[in-house]
């Protein structure tokens, strides 16, 4: 058993290869397991392991004398299945492997590789002969032939592919696939044949595709890098389909619009526009704008500084709105611009996107809404004017028809023409009638104008009863009806409003004659007793829901007198009754046919009523009849306000009898400052800030309730607001009208712009005209300097009041000083310092709050005491005229709201400091 | 026969007033505005003056006034003539100085009354 030297070298050769090859697989696998060019390449050096390891066998079972043949059959399968993993290998490295052809031939050539090498093993391509010196002679069939030049195919395939792709690199892999392909061509020379150069060449070729893979770490980024190109580019496609359908979405939404849209970068020049852009830009500015452009360029001088503005205000991040007028044709359009900064990832502000609209019919719209609106608060003061100056122009000659026709009546009695007397009579009654409408429609208005007064006085119950009686006889009498009174002989006296209390009474009981015909008319009053089971009425029921306070406070009246009108009439449904207390409305349509009237007389009975801080309740059933009910307290003492009406102003002017007032509460050390204004901000406001240094600060809400708390609390000082809904002239009048609260200082102040701002007018005291002498004289005692009258300022526009008030003053030791405007005023101010100022509100040149707020800018001045003098009665027209002065001096002399506080607080403890403030 | 000054601007209420005064027995003096009646009450001493408050020149209450300031008229009773519409008139009237109120349109048995109320007796 020898070995050959042949075969020595032959095993040596062949294991350096199977070993250099394992080797190699293990470094392809080490270096990127999941690459495809590694796999293929790990599949090329498998077979190569395969290779070698069979031609290593092979020599080994010929040394040894053993039948070679199977491995043999080894090398060959080895050997072309190398070809077709070469090919598979480059191809895929050069990119054509993609290509579904390559992929058939690797296909193909791996199929019927398969099937030769299997026919291989069985003996059907190979026929062994083996020779006396033991070599070993290989014929090859048919088949083998066919094999051995596919595997020759494959080879210069393999190394055509490079061909296709040349890079550095493809010198390196021709050189490997060519020391394999020479060393299977050696293979056949028979000399050389004998030795294993095949194995050898693919052990070389597998050093040289490893050096590639150590030395440039060849395939791995490469590959990835194409294959992520091919990804991305894939991706790119899709991404680009998806932006272009969304481009269409946005293009279809910019496009049909007619707002114009467009969007500059940081040097003005246009970067996108949509199609309403060039239209939008020439109706507003005549110029025509595109692409690329500078955007501001080529505008009208007169409205680029504004352009370049708006834009660096977007540029510098603000994101707003502006509405710009322009002329187009001589006819003024106005758009609106909606500027956004448009703003990158990395938070800078690249550029500007711009919307404009055409707002030209809305500003149309609103302006003509604003006109119709002023047109029509102009046709309502009209109307207000209208009425009152008619009602008067009416009456006149309404008084004369009524009294002609009366004296004429006279007349006829006294030369005995009885024939006239009954159509002069007529006469009469329909022009009294008439007297009447008008007066009802008057007191409507009135009331609907906030402007009813009460003027309540205590009279006689009884008296009046009896005189309602009289004038309603002969209307309870014309439908055959029968009028049954009945009170108490000992009913006393009303305190109210007996002109409003008679009407009231009156409307009822005709209203019951009206619509009765042979039925009985009850009219029955008495007293009852809150406390007693009160009236279950709305008066109480009203009264407790404006004001939950009043049922805690003294306020609530307790006595109560009640008039109650019953009748046999119609009656009404519950549908007609919701609808009976309103104005122009009556039960139903057919009822103003069958019964005439205006339908006002129920809505009056019930305004009227409430003012005097009762009600009217009725019940009723159809075919049986109707009951009214009036309650009203036996001391209309705070008159109560309808809360459907908080304008009206309810006087409590005392004229015959004197007012009996709420005990007082035991005075307190603790002074107490009373802030009267509608807007709960500003009470909470001022209590916040006056509540301090043992101050204690009450709200009202209402004028009303004002009052009611000024006479419980009698407050050191009261602040006012002038400038609220509430009529606070009324309430200020009022006030002052009270004996037991004129002597309270009022501070008249008010918030403007929405909480921001303010003003405040403090003004010593107030004087109401008509003056009274005793009023006048007392009101300067408190201001004048120790016991000797000084100076006064009389600041009046009517001579005769000025004259009235300077003689007055001249015969108790005052020097008198005179204005007849504000103006005149502050130059004898400047002359000579008074001792005090008697101030009227209104007057030309200068109005009295101007000159209040001017005295206020003086220090030296600002310590002056001020009387102001306002009218009691003050006309819709006086009240518009102050509004306005306030409203010019609060424009004027506003104050921020700090200050403004900081100014209300030393106004409020100034007249907290003031001892001399007398309590009567 | 007691003498009345009416004072009174309306041609027709004047008219109306003055002869059915005259009718019921009474003499009546004119004066069409404030400053005449008060001249005028000064020169005819009236027993009473019936005033509407509403006069050109002069009003009702400042004549009023002037007539209860001077010695000479102040003691001759004054009746004020208010408008309905004018409520606010009657308490004014009363402040002004006026002995008693009554509101237009006249109703003559009541104005009588008044008028008999104040006339010295």
């Amino acid at each position: 058993m020898t070995i050959t030297g042949i075969t020595l070298i032959g095993l040596i050769f062949s294991g350096l290869s199977v070993v250099v090859a394992t080797a190699m697989l293990l470094l392809v696998f080490w270096q990127a397991p999941r690459q495809r060019t590694n796999q293929l390449m790990a599949a090329y050096l498998l077979t190569i392991i395969f290779w070698a390891a069979n031609d290593f066998m092979l020599r080994l079972a010929t040394g040894v004398g053993q039948s070679p043949l199977f491995f043999y059959y080894g090398v060959v399968t080895g050997v072309g299945f190398n070809s077709i993993m070469l090919l598979a290998f480059l191809s895929h490295y050069v990119g054509l492997s993609r290509y579904w052809w390559m992929k058939l031939v690797v296909g193909v050539g791996l199929i019927s590789r398969l099937i030769i090498s299997i026919l291989a093993y069985e003996g059907q391509v190979i026929t062994l002969t083996v020779s006396a010196t033991g070599l070993a002679t290989y014929q090859f069939e048919e088949l083998g032939r066919l094999a051995t030049q596919m595997t020759y195919a494959f080879y210069v395939a393999a190394l055509a592919c490079l061909l296709f792709h040349r890079t550095q690199r493809t010198w390196t892999l021709l050189a490997g696939g060519g020391v394999v392909f020479a060393g299977v061509l050696l293979v056949r020379v028979p000399v050389i044949g004998a030795y294993p150069v095949g194995s050898l060449a693919a052990g070389i070729s597998s050093l040289i595709f490893a050096r590639a893979i150590l030395q440039e770490n060849l395939f791995n980024p490469l590959v990835a890098l194409n294959q992520s190109l091919g990804d991305a580019n894939q991706q790119l496609m899709g991404i680009t389909d998806a932006l272009k359908a969304s481009e269409a979405h946005l293009v279809a939404v910019t496009e049909h619009t007619s707002d114009a849209i467009w969007s500059v970068d940081r040097e003005h020049r246009i970067i996108t526009v949509n199609s309403s852009f060039k239209g939008l830009m020439q109706r507003a500015m005549g110029v025509t704008l595109d692409v690329g452009m500078n955007i501001i360029a080529p505008l009208p001088p007169n409205v680029q500084a504004l352009w370049t503005n708006l834009y660096d205000r977007a540029l510098g991040g603000e994101r707003f709105s502006t509405v710009l007028q322009f002329e187009d044709e001589g006819r003024p359009v106005y758009f609106e611009f909606f500027l956004n900064p448009i703003i990158s990832k990395d938070e800078e502000v690249t550029g500007v996107a711009v919307i404009g609209r055409d707002i030209t019919e809305r500003q149309e719209r609103q302006e003509e809404l604003r006109r119709a609106k002023e047109a029509a608060e102009a046709a309502n003061q009209a109307k207000s004017t209208f009425l009152a100056n008619m009602s008067h122009e009416l009456r006149t000659p309404l008084n004369a028809i009524i009294g002609y026709s009366e004296m004429l009546q006279e007349e006829a009695e006294d030369v005995d023409q009885q024939d006239f007397i009954p159509d002069l009579q007529r006469i009469q009654t329909s022009g009294k009638h008439l007297l009447m409408l008008i007066n009802d429609i008057l007191d409507l208005s009135k009331i609907e104008a906030g402007k009813m007064e009460l003027y309540l006085e205590t009279f006689d119950i009884a008296t009046l009863v009896n005189d309602i009686v009289m004038t309603v006889q002969p209307l309870v009498q014309k439908k055959s009806n029968r009028l049954e009174v009945h009170y108490p002989k000992t009913i006393g006296t009303l305190y109210a409003d007996i002109t409003k209390v008679r009407q009231a009474l009156y409307n009822l009981v005709s209203n019951s004659a009206k619509f009765t015909e042979h039925g009985v008319i009850t009219l029955e009053v008495g007293r009852i007793k809150a406390s007693e089971g009160g009236p279950k009425v709305k008066g109480e029921a009203a009264a407790s829901d404006t004001k939950p306070s009043s049922t805690e406070g003294t306020h609530l009246p307790d006595e109560w007198v009640v008039f109650r009108v019953r009748d046999t009439g119609i009656g009404m449904t519950d549908e007609q009754l919701s609808r009976l207390f309103q104005a122009f409305s009556q039960a139903d349509a057919s009822t103003t046919r069958r019964f005439g009237g205006t339908g006002l007389g129920l809505a009056l009975t019930r305004h009227f009523c409430q003012m005097m801080g009762g009600d009217v309740t009725v019940e009723s059933e159809p075919n049986v009849g109707s009951t009214f009910t009036i309650y009203l307290p036996s001391q209309s003492m705070t008159a109560e306000i309808n809360p459907d009406e908080p304008e009206r102003l309810v006087q409590g002017t005392v004229v015959n009898g004197s007012a009996t007032h709420a005990a007082r509460p035991v005075t307190t050390a603790q002074p107490i400052v009373l802030v009267i204004d509608d807007d709960p901000a500003v009470r909470t406001l001022l209590q916040h800030a006056l509540s301090h240094d043992g101050v204690k600060v009450e709200t009202a809400a209402t004028g009303e309730e004002g009052l009611r708390l000024a006479k419980s609390l009698q407050p050191s000082v009261i602040t006012l607001d002038l400038t609220a809904e509430q009529d606070s002239w009324g309430i200020l009048a009022a006030l002052k009208g009270d004996a037991g609260l004129t002597d309270i200082p009022v501070i008249m102040l008010s918030m403007v712009d929405n909480q921001r701002q303010g003003y405040a007018i403090g003004v010593s005291d107030y004087l109401t005209k008509p003056i009274s002498r005793d009023r006048l004289l007392a009101t300067v005692k408190k201001y004048q300097d120790g016991h000797l009258p000084g100076t006064a300022l009389i600041v009046e526009d009517d001579a005769t009041n000025r004259d009235m008030l300077r003689r007055i003053l001249e015969k108790e030791g005052w020097s008198i000083r005179e204005a007849q405007n504000g103006r005149v005023a502050l130059e004898c101010l400047a002359e000579q310092r008074p001792t005090l100022i008697l101030l009227d509100l209104m007057m030309p040149e200068l109005d009295g709050f101007a000159v209040v707020s001017e005295l206020r800018k003086r220090p030296e001045w600002s310590n002056i005491p001020v009387i102001v003098v306002t009218a009691r009665d003050l006309t819709q027209e006086d009240r518009l005229r102050l509004k306005g002065y306030i409203e010019r001096v609060a424009q004027d002399g506003v104050l921020g709201r700090e200050t403004w506080l900081t100014e209300v607080q030393s106004l409020v403890m100034a007249c907290i400091r003031q001892p001399s403030t007398v309590i009567h | 026969m007691p003498k009345l000054l009416l004072v009174e601007d309306n041609e027709m209420n004047r008219d109306m007033l003055s002869r059915r005064l005259e009718r019921k027995g009474y003499e009546v003096v004119i004066a069409v505005d404030g400053q005449a009646g008060v001249e005028m009450a000064k020169a005819e001493q009236p027993a009473l003056i019936l005033m509407d408050m509403s006069l050109p020149v002069l009003d009702g209450w400042e004549a009023t006034r002037q007539l209860k300031a001077d010695p000479d008229t102040s003691a001759i009773p004054v009746i004020a003539l208010t408008a309905h519409a004018m409520s606010g008139d009657r308490e004014k009237a009363l402040e002004a100085g006026c002995d008693d109120y009554d509101t237009k349109p006249i109703e003559l048995p009541r104005l009588l009354e008044k008028i008999g109320k104040l006339l010295p007796k």
